[in-house]
């Protein structure tokens, strides 16, 4: 399969927060201004692209030659971790703004199950290592995307009148519904 | 069943060491970053963050003491700017920053109205959301339109619990209050004004009625009736504007509160008061001027009396 078909399949097609649920909370959490979700969007799909990259390597450089699959989670979790953490330090440094502004978020992408459940995806299609960054690249651009549009909607939403009881949390959830009602509209073209 | 026991003992061994291998290498790639990455933080924004009190008020116009601690190790911001410090901790902040400490009278809360419950003519029993925010949107609470409302917004809007309601009037403890303004903003009738302490006790209008006389006279036992007779026993001080007392707080015309004395028994409602950290309750002048009047009056009828035996005797 070629890069570009994969890439505009885990972007689009099969959207981690559209198609796959994964990474709900931050795609709901923050959500409400759209600088900080892009901001957000942005840090996931560094995280991601490193992460997709790291697991690959230690799923088959070494899990697979030792035998040792089964602890693929375990090691997942580990690799995430700290790439996380690196990110962490690395904004910290460079970007002050942008790491005050993510405050508890950003060490919450260690447990953002998009990151996770991307790593897992790629060892279960089985792609080879291109194919493993791009996808991971992908999957965070897709994020980005999906976190943005929600963003901007409920940027519009706060001056909307709503109904009362669907006020807050519940409108925000009939919109994330209706989002990915539409993203349905790209499933079949790609597996 | 040999080979399958070997397995799971090669299993047992291999797993946890591999982990280990991964989770070392992961720790010291990390302590690298955490060495190559390390960021500087300007010892004097930690010192001076930790000389602030902490209270994150708001006084200062950041949003908190992080933030403003980092403004003085700037240099954006004077320490002075921080309401909320004593003398001591301001002086503290001004050695770590190497400047001068300002000395400033500090600025404490003022309540701008006089009257308890009692006092206020004019109220009607009101059952609505139990704020002032809510009850100042009901027309025809109380007569005074200017008057506190007494259900302590402001009370509840101070950090340093420096407001107390008695008797449906705030009254402020000048040793906990700190000058953060966080009650100015809170009272829906503006009544609230920071005044800087020039001295201790210090004059104040306990009213903000801007009615005539007769409408306040109407409205309130106690609000300023725009006599104009402070004025006139210290007309460099006070002044009548808007049918209601101001007082010049410059230093220079203002002096002391001992030189104020004059035009303080004049005023006829006691709606000059002192306030500051050795007065419990500012209203307890009004009792005592009454007590005083009560006094003046029974020894006028006394001496009347006396008066008029000795006439009738000299008949």
């Amino acid at each position: 399969m070629s890069l570009i078909v994969i890439f505009l399949s885990i972007a689009l097609v099969n959207n981690l927060v559209f198609m796959k649920f994964l990474g709900i909370c931050p795609y709901l959490g923050v959500s409400k201004k759209t600088d900080m979700a892009f901001g957000m969007g942005l840090a996931v799909t560094f995280v991601l692209t490193l992460s997709a990259t790291m697991t690959w390597i230690i799923n088959n450089l070494v899990l697979v030659p030792l035998n040792l699959e089964f602890t693929k989670y375990i090691a997942f979790i580990l690799v995430i971790a700290s790439m996380v953490q690196l990110v962490e330090m690395y904004l910290r440094k460079f970007y002050k703004a942008l790491y005050q502004s993510f405050g508890i978020f950003l060490p919450l992408i260690t447990t953002n199950c998009a990151i996770l459940g991307t790593c897992l995806f790629i060892d279960l299609w089985g792609y080879n290592f291109m194919e493993a960054v791009v996808a991971g690249f992908g999957g965070g651009l897709g994020f980005t995307l999906a976190i943005c549009i929600m963003a901007g909607i409920r940027e519009q939403l706060e001056l909307a009148d709503v109904p009362r009881a669907l006020e807050g949390a519940g409108i925000t959830l009939v919109t994330a519904g209706i989002l990915t009602l539409a993203f349905m509209g790209f499933s079949g073209m790609v597996r | 069943m040999a080979p399958l026991a070997l397995e799971f003992a090669s299993y047992l061994i291999s797993t946890p060491l591999t982990l280990l291998v991964i989770g070392l290498v992961f720790t010291i790639m990390l302590t690298i970053a955490h060495h190559r990455l390390q960021v500087e933080v300007d010892p004097r924004v930690t010192a001076v963050r930790e000389a602030l009190p902490g209270a994150n008020c708001g006084g200062c116009n950041y949003p908190g003491c992080d933030q403003f601690a980092e403004a003085v190790a700037s240099e954006e911001a004077p320490p002075a700017a921080c309401v909320v410090l004593g003398e001591e901790a301001l002086q503290q902040i001004a050695d770590i920053m190497g400047i001068e400490a300002s000395a400033e009278a500090p600025k404490r809360a003022v309540i701008h109205c006089g009257a308890h419950c009692d006092e206020r003519q004019g109220r009607t029993e009101y059952r609505g959301d139990s704020t002032c925010l809510g009850m100042n949107l009901v027309a025809g609470v109380q007569a005074c339109t200017y008057g506190c409302l007494g259900l302590g917004d402001c009370a509840d809007a101070c950090p340093f619990d420096a407001i107390e309601i008695v008797d449906g009037l705030p009254i402020v403890d000048y040793v906990a209050c700190t000058g953060c303004g966080n009650c100015v903003g809170a009272c829906p009738r503006g009544i609230i004004t920071l005044k800087s302490m020039i001295d201790d006790p210090l004059v104040v209008v306990a009213c903000s009625s801007r009615d005539a006389a007769k409408a306040t006279r109407a409205s309130c036992k106690v609000g300023c009736i725009a006599c104009g007779l402070c004025a006139r026993a210290r007309p460099e001080t006070f002044a009548v504007k808007n049918d209601l007392c101001t007082i010049d707080y410059t230093p220079e015309t203002y002096k002391q509160t001992g030189d104020q004395e004059a035009a303080i028994i004049k005023c006829p409602t006691v709606c000059l008061r002192l306030v500051g950290t050795k007065i419990l309750d500012p209203h307890e002048q009004v009792e005592e001027r009454e007590r005083e009047k009560a006094a003046k009056a029974a020894a006028k009828a006394a001496a009347k009396t006396k008066k008029d035996a000795e006439a009738k005797a000299d008949a």
